[in-house]
């Protein structure tokens, strides 16, 4: 007896009330249903072997997206109307999605067609069924944000893919001597102006303690909070995203993002005098320095100043 | 309340975010999410109780973190927004960063400095590009302005006029100059004795009027109504020129005039004529068409080498040049610019269509005008349409 066993009967009173609230059930009964949302059940809620009340298996089951769901059951009967509903109400959704993750039109069109023939299943198992995509979705989620999922998920797999082929083609000493070049931050002094070994020396020592500190401040916050700092800074995603994905006003996730950088200050500060013994005027001069350090890159703002004078003397000769 | 962010912590966090693996995460032991629990945790779709998980594995796993991140990018503005108001909105003040700060942050100030100098090199350039042109184009219609009349106007047509023409060969014969004379039969249409011809337009050769002897009548005639056998009294068919070159013209044309009193016509006749005349194309130009005749006609003029008239006055004429093929009525030059008549209206040849500013003559509005512009239209009469300094006027 598997622990969705237990809760059979609560799935299968959830299972109907579903059907009922769904708008076009397809002409599914409750069984069928029962049996798609039972491992939805195990896969959410009783992965971790702790107990669960029934209570919460019939909130889980009713927070299921009933027409989505009775929609992709029909599709996986083999249901030829389930089947040009779901295209035509979720092509544009796939094509969509994957213009904005190919560089191409072509590509985009490559991608959504072999969406829609994962989806149907071009493979079969053993017993003569195919092996649809779409026995995976639970319909936790609404049905476009899952097809948007796997697009992202294919795109990247075939990203990865060709990045391989294109490795394998490649010498890769050469990349790999620029990334081990950008990584170590001991050559950004072989270009370096500083004429001074000890302050070349110094420098580093500090950018390195800095780094560490700022490491293990990341590294000591909650994981929510460390979510959402790092979809901040790394992946540029705004405040508003970040927000939605929490479940957040906006407001709240500023807020949140601006207690995380007090909390990140803490730590490094915490580390740099408990670690390496900087004392607390060391601390607040060498992080300013850095930061200020970091901010503005002057060569590029005197190369676009200089490429404008130019444009500007190219007009006033040429144009004018 | 009013928060801020740490500056100095932002700095050493977007640094971290460039290619240093200052903050990367501890190993992940968890599998990764699939597309069905990457579009539950996006859409804040997942049981509370399994979310921690997920949030801790999206927190040290950069794959899952990465690709969450891209899904949330691609996702549409209302699913987005959807989903961030399923919780009730937080009642505090949104400490949302103007959007100018972005611009002074970090490296885009580079960039932001950059594209501002750019910006105002190119509006400045333009400002003074243009004010070039528009100074340009003032010299060059000022040029045009004081401008003497063109040299044809004061030439003599080489074959100014004709005695011989009495006769249907008469008709035909032309003049080696392209000419456009008004030529229309007078009172005396139809009559076997006296035919009078009126040039009225700005063709090199003078006004000419013809008398004609035994001609055959007008309407017989295959080109012209009347053949010239004698050209008199050559005045403008204005009373009073405005400009200098009408002047010039009239000038010349007296200058004609004189030579031809010592022939067969009377000065005292060809005035009254003439004047005659020039009340007849005045009528003529405001109220019916005139008839021209067509370059195919006027070349074979040319060839015959006699002069000719080949423009005729619609309602004068009633000869069979009424059917060659004609653009203008009547053209003529006044203050340096060509008029076209065209269904009663005087139409600058600098004119190519599009929108024209009304002015009534004897309104503010007229008065406010430059003053070349309203002695061309003083001289002119009627309505006219003429393109000064770039804009086209209808003065009415």
């Amino acid at each position: 007896m598997t622990t969705a066993d237990r809760y059979k009967r609560v799935i299968d009173d959830a299972a109907a009330r579903l059907i009922s609230r769904a708008a076009n059930a397809r002409g599914l009964d409750a069984e069928a249903v029962s049996a798609r949302v039972c491992p939805s059940v195990e896969k959410y809620l009783l992965s971790d072997g702790a107990e669960v009340s029934t209570t919460e298996v019939g909130t889980f089951v009713d927070e299921i997206h009933a027409d989505d769901l009775c929609l992709i059951v029909a599709c996986e009967r083999n249901d030829e109307q389930a089947w040009e509903d779901l295209v035509a109400a979720y092509d544009s959704v796939v094509k969509s999605a994957a213009r904005k993750i190919t560089s191409s039109s072509e590509d985009a069109d490559e991608l959504a067609s072999s969406i829609w023939a994962e989806l149907y299943g071009l493979r079969q198992t053993a017993d003569g069924t195919r092996k649809s995509k779409l026995a995976y979705y639970s319909g936790r989620g609404s049905l476009a944000g899952w097809l948007r999922a796997i697009i992202s998920q294919m795109a990247v797999d075939r990203f990865r893919k060709q990045s391989r082929l294109v490795q394998i083609e490649e010498t890769r000493e050469f990349e790999n001597l620029a990334e081990e070049s950008s990584n170590n931050a001991t050559n950004e002094h072989v270009v370096s102006h500083a004429e001074n070994p000890e302050e070349i020396y110094s420098d580093k020592r500090t950018a390195d303690d800095v780094t560490e500190a700022l490491q293990h401040a990341v590294a000591s916050l909650e994981p929510e909070d460390r979510l959402i700092l790092k979809m901040y800074y790394f992946d540029d995603l705004k405040l508003k995203d970040i927000a939605s994905v929490f479940g957040y006003h906006e407001a709240t996730a500023s807020r949140k993002l601006v207690r995380v950088q007090n909390e990140v200050r803490k730590g490094v500060e915490k580390a740099l005098k408990t670690k390496h013994g900087w004392n607390d005027g060391e601390v607040k001069k060498h992080l300013a320095e850095t930061a200020v350090g970091l901010g503005i890159s002057f060569e590029k703002m005197f190369a676009l100043l200089l490429l404008a004078a130019i444009l500007q003397d190219f007009v006033v000769r040429n144009v004018l | 309340m009013q928060l801020e962010f740490d500056k100095e912590i932002d700095a050493l966090l977007r640094k971290a975010k460039r290619g240093s693996p200052a903050v990367a995460g501890a190993p992940v032991a968890t599998p990764h999410l699939d597309a069905d629990e990457l579009a539950a945790f996006a859409e804040n779709a997942l049981p509370e109780r399994a979310r921690p998980a997920y949030i801790a594995h999206m927190a040290d796993c950069d794959t899952c973190r990465t690709m969450l991140s891209g899904f949330v990018t691609t996702a549409p503005e209302k699913a987005a927004a959807a989903a961030a108001f399923a919780a009730k909105p937080a009642p505090l003040a949104i400490v949302k960063a103007p959007w100018y700060r972005s611009l002074l942050r970090g490296s885009n100030l580079a960039y932001t400095m950059g594209g501002l100098v750019i910006f105002f090199s190119g509006f400045i350039g333009l400002l003074v590009y243009q004010n070039q042109k528009a100074t340009s184009g003032a010299e060059i219609s000022r040029a045009v302005e004081n401008r003497p009349a063109p040299s044809t106007v004061r030439e003599e047509a080489p074959q100014g006029f004709s005695n011989a023409a009495a006769s249907n060969s008469a008709a035909t014969s032309n003049t080696a100059s392209p000419v456009e004379s008004v030529t229309k039969t007078g009172v005396a249409v139809g009559s076997a004795n006296a035919t009078t011809s009126t040039t009225a337009n700005e063709a090199p050769q003078p006004e000419t009027r013809t008398d004609v002897a035994g001609a055959k009548p007008a309407d017989q005639q295959p080109l012209v109504a009347a053949a010239p056998s004698l050209q008199a009294s050559p005045e403008t068919p204005k009373d009073e020129p405005a400009s200098t070159s009408d002047r010039d013209v009239k000038a010349e044309k007296e200058r004609n005039a004189d030579k031809l009193d010592d022939r067969t016509l009377s000065a005292d006749t060809a005035k009254k004529k003439s004047v005659e005349d020039q009340r007849e194309l005045r009528s003529a130009a405001k109220t019916a068409p005139s008839k021209i005749a067509g370059p195919k006609q006027q070349q074979n003029n040319a060839q015959n080498g006699v002069a000719i008239q080949n423009e005729t006055v619609d309602g004068l004429a009633t000869g069979g040049n009424l059917a060659m093929g004609r653009r203008a009525d009547l053209s003529r030059s006044v203050g340096g610019k060509n008029f076209e008549m065209r269904g009663g209206v005087w139409y600058d040849s600098a004119y190519h269509g599009g929108g024209t500013k009304d002015v009534k003559r004897g309104t503010e509005k007229y008065l406010k005008l430059d003053e070349g512009l309203r002695s061309i239209a003083n001289d002119l009469g009627g309505i006219v349409i003429i393109v000064w300094n770039g804009k086209a006027y209808k003065i009415k």
